[in-house]
């Protein structure tokens, strides 16, 4: 009997080896973990990839204005038209390479990836998957971005958007009101009312030592300071009088920002991030508001800069 | 003199029961941080246009296999090139490093090669003389083995931007998977203490730990603390105590990988363990007190340091435990728990071999990393871990030795595999 419990013991526990031991020798997940060792961070990365993908593939099919199947990051058909202003009010079905100026109509209507090679108008109610624009881009009320845009000129967007992933331009960016958000990239980005008082800026030294405050850090009358701030709980400013900080404010807590106020350099936040009277960063510059949870621009915001957060972002 | 013996090994008994358990609370919590808990954001996401001055040192010692793949790389980062400089450290080679690192200092004006032919050799004394030759504020490491990614530079310099971070780390992910066994193993503990471990303890505002390379840290302050320690085997252990002692904080950053190849043979795994066992248990000796009384560190960053200062002590504790056991059995006095013999049955079996980077944190990496078809080769890892003890608990004793004594520590560099360029 106790031999039996032995070996029913040691057959046990070599069946608990038998799938690495096959492992092992059949190695069906033996291969390194994928590093991108191209990846470098740019905020037009999806449009320049886009850009280039498309025509690479329209140069290598030799074809031109016309429909075309080709291959993209699958088969695809590709819409190519010439340099004329171009209107379109249902391209669900292809890809489009505009040589000139596109409209797209709406209201409800859909479309798939776009490369405009002029400007680009996005009317009332539209929707597109994705949408690289060489020119200016405008876009109307209640438009519907799945993806992302990107343009080598200004963005400027109506009321209630839904503006995907990503949003880059490499002019200004104006956002309307109710417009919803991931990520943003202008120099700079700006909700529709703000004016800049950048001019007031005084030349200041930084001093070596940031300032850490281990809980809440509220701002209640006009102040400059010099210095990096560290916060461990939230961070208010609710002031008219002028607040001027010259350096980045991390905070662990949420941040709520409101009155008249500069932040020369980052705003990072691992919660909640509330902006109004707000200008971030320097226009000979590019610095960011990241906030983990959610971020809520109120109309008078101008960022020179990035824009990102991992939940919802939203414009009043 | 028999009764007070067998209460000392009855007591060691429970001892390790209970720090064995300690332990495996603490996995566990990591653990379920990485599945439940909230993931804390790293900064790479930042977008910033005034980045910080960096040097990068790559310190080598008759790394000519390796040395022209990971100068290659550096050079074509997208760091701002009037920022950066790239100081590969010859380190008494005598083989063809310095004629390759000569051939890219030649191609390349920001590559600035220190040839060190004389005086001490290592990795500490090697950064201290390299930080001599900078005044750049940031200073990042790469072992000579490693294959930086393009925009790597920046995201790690972009972590320092926050006034609060005086180190920061990256993930390390071995190239050389397939190779063999121990490699094999050697990928998945990697996944498991970057994965889960490092990432739960910045989750946590914990002790992230500076791994002395794919990473950077403050070159002013670390001058203002001492430089490194010549007589460190794990100076990078050694600088994040010392950085957190001086308030400063280390931050790890999972999303910047960097490929690293790992041992090959059993010999030259040995030697590695060793080392990193005999350097940890150096700077817990030296700085256990001074890190329990310091008034910078917050109370569970105290209790999560004292665990990590232990960490290499724990095999030793568990190898004099199945001793200890062994000889409770042959004396007839194994029954010390009786009355709670099932209770004690699976808080030992928990954690008996999962002390060392335990199962569930290793099988939820690879799930993490996608890698499901890893967590077959999970019971493999008790020839690791029984491997590990061995040569943990001798690093252990030589750390011992070293700190009763105050003998010298001789720097022995880990032995490269790789036969060409990937």
């Amino acid at each position: 009997m106790i031999i039996l419990y032995c070996l029913v013991f040691l057959a046990l526990l070599i069946l608990s080896f038998v799938p690495a031991i096959r492992e092992l020798n059949e190695k069906e997940d033996a291969k390194e973990l994928y590093i991108n060792m191209d990846y470098s961070k740019d905020p037009h990365y999806f449009g320049d990839s886009f850009r280039r993908i498309l025509t690479t593939a329209v140069e290598k099919a030799g074809v031109d204005q016309t429909i075309s199947e080709m291959k993209l990051s699958r088969n695809e058909d590709v819409l190519i038209t010439g340099t004329y202003s171009y209107i379109v009010v249902n391209s669900e079905q292809h890809v489009l390479l505009c040589r000139g100026s596109l409209d797209i109509e709406g209201p409800n209507t859909r479309n798939k990836e776009a490369y405009v090679m002029g400007n680009a108008n996005m009317f009332d109610g539209s929707a597109i998957t994705a949408m690289a624009v060489d020119g200016n881009l405008k876009i109307g009320k209640d438009v519907n971005v799945v993806r992302w845009l990107d343009s080598r000129g200004v963005i400027t967007t109506g009321d209630n958007c839904d503006l995907g992933v990503s949003v880059a331009g490499k002019g200004r960016v104006t956002l309307g009101k109710d417009c919803k958000f991931l990520r943003i990239y202008g120099k700079p980005v700006a909700t529709r009312e703000f004016v800049s008082q950048m001019n007031f800026i005084r030349p200041v030294k930084k001093q070596q030592r940031y300032r850490h405050i281990l809980g809440n850090f509220i701002i209640t009358r006009g102040v400059i300071l010099d210095q990096d701030l560290k916060i461990e709980g939230d961070f208010e400013i609710n002031t008219r009088e002028r607040v001027e900080i010259h350096g980045s404010v991390f905070v662990e807590g949420s941040v709520r920002i409101a009155g008249n106020v500069l932040i020369t350099g980052n705003i990072f936040s691992q919660q909640t991030i509330h902006l109004s009277g707000i200008e971030v960063g320097t226009p000979d510059g590019i610095k960011s508001v990241i906030g983990k949870k959610e971020i809520v621009l109120s109309p008078d915001v101008v960022v020179h800069g990035y824009i990102m957060t991992e939940g919802q972002g939203i414009t009043l | 003199m028999e009764v007070d013996i067998l209460v000392i090994l009855k007591g060691y008994a429970v001892f390790v029961i209970v720090v064995s358990v300690i332990y495996l609370i603490r996995h566990f919590i990591f653990t379920m941080d990485r599945v439940f808990g909230e993931q804390k954001m790293y900064y790479q996401d930042i977008m910033e246009s005034d980045y910080p001055s960096v040097t990068v040192f790559v310190s080598m010692h008759n790394e000519e296999k390796v040395a022209k793949n990971v100068l290659e790389l550096l050079v074509k980062c997208d760091y701002p090139q009037d920022k950066l400089s790239i100081i590969p450290i010859n380190d008494h080679s005598s083989d063809k490093t310095r004629e390759i690192l000569d051939s890219f200092a030649a191609k390349y004006p920001i590559i600035r090669p220190l040839h060190r032919d004389s005086g001490e050799r290592g990795k500490a004394v090697a950064l201290n003389d390299g930080m001599a030759l900078t005044d750049h504020e940031i200073m990042m490491v790469f072992d000579a083995d490693y294959l930086p990614p393009r925009g790597i530079l920046k995201d790690i310099a972009v972590c320092f931007i926050n006034p609060e971070v005086g180190a920061v780390m990256g993930r390390v992910v071995p190239i050389n998977v397939s190779t063999n066994l121990l490699t094999r193993i050697l990928d998945i503990e990697r996944s498991g203490g970057y994965q889960v471990d490092q990432q739960a303890r910045y989750n946590m505002r914990l002790i992230a730990q500076y791994g002395g390379t794919v990473g950077g840290f403050r070159r002013k302050e670390v001058l203002a603390l001492g430089g490194f320690n010549h007589k460190s085997l794990t100076e990078d252990t050694e600088l994040t105590f010392k950085l957190y002692l001086d308030g400063w904080k280390v931050v790890y950053a999972n999303r910047v990988e960097c490929y690293e190849e790992a041992p090959e043979t059993w010999a030259v795994r040995a030697r590695q363990i060793t080392r990193w066992s005999r350097g940890h248990n150096q700077v817990m000796f030296t700085y256990l007190t001074k890190f329990i009384f310091c008034k910078n560190i917050s109370f569970r960053e105290k209790v999560d340091g004292v665990l990590l200062l232990f960490v290499y002590a724990m095999p030793f504790v568990l190898l004099a435990g199945m001793a200890n056991s062994l000889a409770l059995f042959f004396l007839g006095e194994s029954g010390i728990f009786a009355s709670t013999s099932i209770i004690s049955l699976f808080l030992v079996g928990c954690s008996t071999f999962g002390n060392y980077a335990p199962f569930y944190e290793i099988g939820l990496a690879v799930f993490l990393d996608g890698a499901t078809r890893r967590l077959r080769l999970l019971p493999l890892l008790i020839f690791n871990f029984f491997f590990n003890m061995f040569y943990t608990s001798k690093g252990f004793l030589e750390a011992f030795v070293d700190v009763t004594t105050g003998r010298a520590t001789i720097w022995q560099k880990t032995e490269r595999f790789r036969k060409a360029a990937p």
